[in-house]
């Protein structure tokens, strides 16, 4: 049966950008070799893995959308599977949309900075900015007691 | 409605929300459905009803595959 299809796999993050758009452009000519189409290639771009996989922390993620029978599912996989750059997939059938949340990088996108990056970022300056309070706080009580100790020797 | 044992009765969010994508990739929105140690929240905690939580589940489930999502997270102290 006829159908679309979404494979979503994980490139080894740490493959250059040559060798990976090298295998994006395999496995689309193995779609088409095994009666598929192609309809779209999505690159989600290079995430961090939420746990490293065969060591890696990095992962490119990219999703094909195509329309092809049953069959070619098995065969796309078996070359997904036996690749060792490849360090997931998962095929589903295609629910008729793609999530405007996941963005294509090689496309402009409308929106200028993708939003994840930015959060992480503030969250940062944030901690660094507390701590350097803290480290203030903790030194000028440093210096009160210092005082204090000083004086008491006088007095004595 | 209340309830004097169990407080407020939860509305789920997905049922007043009808076009709620329940998509592995979505992981924004699925970060709110787990705890911080990585744990699908239950029912009871999030007042999904029974149809959109077996739905939020698989999501989860392949977004812990794919590792969008951790299998398990270390609380930081």
């Amino acid at each position: 049966m006829v159908r679309k299809y979404d494979t979503t796999f994980i490139i080894d993050g740490n493959l250059p950008d040559s060798e990976r758009q090298a295998l994006i452009e395999r496995f689309s000519a193995t779609v088409k070799r095994f009666g598929g189409e192609v309809d779209q290639v999505v690159r989600w771009g290079l995430r961090t893995l939420a746990y490293p996989i065969n060591k890696r922390t990095h992962g490119y993620y990219v999703i094909f959308y195509y329309t092809a029978e049953t069959g070619v599912i098995a065969q796309f996989e078996r070359e997904l599977r036996l690749n060792e750059n490849i360090l997931r997939y998962m095929t589903l059938v295609y629910e008729g949309k793609h999530p405007e949340y996941v963005r294509d990088e090689t496309m402009p996108s409308s929106t200028p900075a993708p939003e994840p990056v930015k959060e992480t970022e503030d969250e940062g300056e944030e901690d660094v900015e507390s701590a350097d309070e803290s480290a203030e706080e903790s030194a000028e009580e440093n210096e009160e007691a210092g005082e204090e100790n000083a004086e008491d020797k006088e007095n004595v | 409605m209340l309830n004097e044992k169990r407080g407020k009765v939860k509305v789920c969010k997905f049922c007043e929300n009808k076009d709620f994508d329940f998509n592995y990739k979505n992981e924004k929105k699925l970060r709110g459905y787990v705890t911080d140690r990585g744990k699908i929240l239950p029912r009871r905690m999030s007042g999904t009803c029974a149809k959109h939580q077996r739905k939020l589940t698989t999501a989860i489930k392949r977004a812990r595959y794919m590792a969008i999502l951790p299998f398990t997270a270390e609380v930081v102290k």
